[in-house]
Formats: C-alpha cells, sequence, structure tokens
C-alpha cells in the first residue's frame, strides 16, 4: 500500500506534469499552448493540496507550514533594505530537508501565492506557485546529502535559482508568443541574467548563514515537542 | 441587483473566467479592443479609481509589442524595410500591435479580478476546495503583520543592546539575519502553542463546518448561468470560423455574418455585465444617500 502511494507521489510531479506538457503541445493549437500549459500547472497544485488535505493529522504540522511560510514572506520585510535579496528559496528549501518534501512544496507554493498579495498577483502566480514548490519538493528528495554538506547545499542554491528563473522566463516567452520561440527565449534569458545571478547569489548566502541555525531550531521543535 | 462585488465568490470566479477565455484564445483585434475598454471602465469603478499612469502603461504595451514582434517573426508578404537582412512585414508590426492589445486586455482584467478578490473571498473559494490548505493559507496571512511587527520589536531590543548595525551591505546582512533568527524561535514556540490551543479545542476531532461570510442568491445563480452562456456563444461563433482572424501571410478575417455578429454582441454584453453591476449599485448608493439627508 505504501509502495503504491509513493509511487504515486513521484508519478505525479515527474511522469504526469511532462507527459500534459507534451501533450498539450501536440493536441493544443499554438495560441492555446500556453492556456494549456497554466492549466496543468493549476491541476498540478490542486492534486497536491488535495494529497496534502489528506495527509494533515493533528495541528502541529499544519501550523509549522504556516509559520515557515509567514516566515519566508515576513523576510522580505526584514531584509527590506537590501533589494533583490529575498530568503524565500532558502527558507523553503531548510523546510523541505527537515520536516519533508510535501511540506517545503506547500511552503513553496503558499509563499508566492501570499508573497504576491503583497508584490502583485497576475497569471504569473501559477508558475511561481509551481516552481518554488518544486524547488521545495526536489529538496525534500535530496534531504541526505544536503543535510550533511555544505557546498552541496550551496549548489543546490545556485541551481534552484538559475532554475526558478529559466522557468520563469519560459512563461514569459509563452504568454508573449503563444508558443516557445528560441529567439525570444535567448532573449528574454539575456535580460533576466543580473535577476538570476541575485537569486543565485543571496539563495547561497542565506542558505549558508539560515541553514545550521534554522536546521538546529527545527530539529529542536521536532524533539520537543514531536512534530 | 447587487454590484458584483457582492456577489458570491464562486460566481464572481466564474464570470471572470468566463471574460479572461475568449480574450486569450485567440489574437483578435475587435474582441481585445472591446475587452481592453470594458477593463479600464471596469478598473476606474473598483479598486483605487482611474490612474492615468496605469492606463498609460496598458496603452503603451501594445506599441512596445508592435516594435517587438517584427524582430523575431518574419512571415507576411507587405515588406516595410529590412532590418540586418531580414524583412520587416507590416503583418508582423500588426500582430505584435494586436498580441500587446491582448496582454493588456488579460492584464486589466486579472487586475480587476484581484481588486474584487480580497483575502475573505479568496479563503471562502479555496475553504470549498480543501478546508486544511484554506486554514494553512489564512494563518499564515495573519502571520505575516504578526511577525512584522515582532520583527519591528526585535530591531528595537537590538538597537538598544548596539548589536544592530547597518551601515554597509555585510552589516545589514548581518544585523538583518540575527532579527531574523530571534524571530523565527519566537514563531516557532508562538506556533507551537497555537497548535496546541488548537488542540485542545478539539481541533481534527471530527467534521467541522464552515462559518459562511459570503451566502449563495438568486443573483448569483443568474450570473453563473448568464456568463457561461454569452461566452459559449463566442466561442461557438469561433468554432464556426465566424470570429477569427489570419495574420500570416495576409492579414483576413472572415465575414462575420449573424454567427459572428452575434458572438461580437454576446462577448460586449458579457465583458460590460461586470461594469455595468458596478455603476448601477454606485448610482444607487448616491440616490438612497441623498434620500437619507432631506428624511
Amino acid at each position: 500500500m505504501t509502495g503504491i502511494k509513493k509511487g504515486l507521489r513521484l508519478a505525479v510531479p515527474f511522469l504526469l506534469m511532462p507527459l500534459a506538457v507534451v501533450g498539450s503541445a501536440l493536441l493544443a493549437g499554438e495560441g492555446l499552448y500556453a492556456w494549456s500549459i497554466l492549466l496543468m500547472v493549476i491541476l498540478t497544485q490542486v492534486l497536491f493540496f488535495a494529497g496534502f488535505e489528506k495527509r494533515i493529522v493533528g495541528s502541529r504540522r499544519l501550523v509549522i507550514t504556516a509559520v515557515m511560510t509567514a516566515l519566508s514572506v515576513a523576510g522580505r520585510f526584514v531584509f527590506a533594505l537590501l533589494p533583490g535579496f529575498k530568503p524565500i528559496t532558502a527558507i523553503v528549501v531548510i523546510t523541505a530537508i527537515f520536516i519533508g518534501g510535501e511540506t517545503g512544496f506547500m511552503v513553496g507554493s503558499l509563499s508566492a501565492l501570499i508573497s504576491n498579495f503583497f508584490a502583485g498577483q497576475g497569471p504569473w502566480t501559477p508558475f511561481q506557485m509551481f516552481a518554488w514548490g518544486m524547488i521545495g519538493l526536489v529538496a525534500g528528495y535530496l534531504s541526505g546529502p544536503l543535510k550533511k554538506s555544505r557546498i552541496l547545499l550551496s549548489l543546490y542554491g545556485i541551481f534552484a535559482g538559475v532554475a526558478y528563473s529559466l522557468f520563469m522566463d519560459v512563461w514569459t516567452v509563452l504568454w508573449y508568443h503563444g508558443s516557445l520561440n528560441w529567439g525570444l527565449y535567448a532573449a528574454a534569458v539575456a535580460t533576466a541574467l543580473p535577476y538570476t545571478l541575485s537569486y543565485a547569489v543571496s539563495n547561497v548566502v542565506f542558505l549558508l548563514l539560515l541553514g545550521r541555525p534554522f536546521g538546529e531550531k527545527l530539529e529542536r521543535v521536532k524533539l520537543k515537542y514531536g512534530v | 441587483m447587487k454590484s458584483l462585488t457582492n456577489h458570491h465568490p464562486g460566481a464572481v470566479c466564474l464570470y471572470f473566467l468566463c471574460v479572461q477565455l475568449p480574450i486569450v484564445l485567440g489574437i483578435h483585434p475587435v474582441i481585445a479592443g472591446t475587452a481592453l475598454a470594458a477593463g479600464l471602465l471596469f478598473q476606474s469603478l473598483t479598486g483605487e479609481g482611474f490612474r492615468l499612469r496605469r492606463a498609460a502603461f496598458y496603452l503603451i504595451l501594445p506599441l512596445l509589442s508592435a516594435l517587438v514582434n517584427p524582430l523575431f517573426n518574419h512571415n507576411g508578404v507587405t515588406v516595410l524595410f529590412f532590418l540586418n537582412s531580414n524583412p520587416v512585414t507590416g503583418e508582423a508590426v500588426a500582430c505584435g500591435a494586436v498580441t500587446g492589445l491582448v496582454i493588456s486586455a488579460a492584464l486589466i482584467w486579472a487586475r480587476c479580478f484581484s481588486d474584487i478578490m480580497d483575502t475573505d473571498r479568496l479563503l471562502c473559494v479555496t475553504g470549498a476546495l480543501s478546508p486544511g490548505v484554506s486554514l494553512t493559507l489564512s494563518m499564515a496571512l495573519r502571520y505575516v503583520p504578526l511577525m512584522r511587527r515582532q520583527a519591528g520589536k526585535i530591531r528595537e531590543a537590538h538597537r538598544a543592546a548596539g548589536l544592530l548595525r547597518e551601515d554597509n551591505g555585510p552589516d545589514r546582512i548581518r544585523s538583518g539575519m540575527r532579527v531574523f533568527s530571534g524571530l523565527t524561535t519566537w514563531a516557532l514556540e508562538n506556533g507551537i502553542i497555537t497548535a496546541d490551543s488548537m488542540a485542545a479545542r478539539g481541533y481534527g476531532s471530527g467534521k467541522r463546518t464552515r462559518y459562511r461570510l459570503f451566502p449563495w442568491e438568486r443573483n448569483d445563480t443568474l450570473l453563473s448561468l448568464l456568463a457561461p452562456a454569452l461566452a459559449g456563444l463566442e466561442l461557438l461563433a469561433c468554432l464556426q470560423g465566424r470570429i477569427g482572424y489570419t495574420w500570416y501571410p495576409v492579414m483576413s478575417s472572415p465575414e462575420p455574418g449573424p454567427w459572428g455578429l452575434a458572438g461580437y454582441g454576446a462577448f460586449a454584453l458579457l465583458s460590460l455585465t461586470g461594469p455595468a453591476l458596478e455603476l448601477a449599485e454606485r448610482i444607487r448608493w448616491r440616490k438612497r444617500g441623498r434620500e437619507q439627508t432631506w428624511a
């Protein structure tokens, strides 16, 4: 039974998503491509939320998810003096490593949603939710090595920053052009380069500075209250 | 009759979905133009009211798009001039302008949507889909201002203790981290207390009911029947090939005929329903106010 569940949990993000994306690329006309992908992204999230709904037992897990989400958003204001320096990714990754990939997905996804209440909602919200959710989910799968090595943690921070930026550029091009035009994509990636760099750098700084103290705090709460 | 803002959030979501679909499913000048005009009207009635700078942004976007599209798209037969031995065609310029129009229209309707759907309404919709996620979201939303306030207190304490230095980048990061670390410890402990308090009051011990902030009334049923019907009529006309626009190689649009005209009319009616409801509410409010002062 647990085997099937685990299989499903892996199949949804890594098999169903790509299949749906390729399928919609083949079936839908050019203009529909961006919208079918948007729909897929929303559906995947709904699936995850449904899974989360089933698995919350007791109130502590739920509250910790809410607290970590709020912390990642509140971090924006704590570091308001340093523009472009936001701890969201780092907190999502740390939560995923120490509590679990699915909680990481929820924290990432909800952080994007809430953070956009302050920064502005739009058709890009589902994409950001998905991108940050996946960063958390993947970090959860890699929790063993990431917990042990600070070098791997920094590398993951760089990877998350670059992947996030590249993914959001896909959305920019789809949104503008209706389908993926490589010339436009290259232009979008080039214009976003300073942002990509600042994401990667701030992720590494935050992960290195926050990783150990946050890990200790979460471990302590887990040990003391048995979450 | 009640304003769109006072409709049930579910009906509001359905209405916005029905407007967005025809806008984004094709690059069509008439549909995009209607949607943009209605959207600007709607925007001036809800939210912060009419803002010239924001309206200008939505009108500049098509211009920008008209300039950018020919750089990447060389289809079309009307060659205007050559740029780096690539043809710049009139079709690509026109298509770029209308694409920009579509994006502006979709953005302005998204903006109206987020003006109307405040957090209470969002939670009402997500709560129906998933109470657990909705509760998490609601708690996190409540924590954000609480944490901002607590972060302010911690910052003041650190300043008094001489720990806070914000002269240069590294110092700012270090001081920020220290504040953030204190905030985290406080937030986690506070969270556990909340969780225990919830458990003590019986959270998770049985099936829960919801407190309904927004009642579902006859108007909501009416709106959720009307909106899909109008959008459906427009999409049907598209499927019949009566509403559509071919950009390359030569710009052309089909003869609309009765189906096409009905489709355009349906979409205009649909996109004006929201602003009209809002306007009617405003007029009624004014009238009621005047009667009250005289009475």
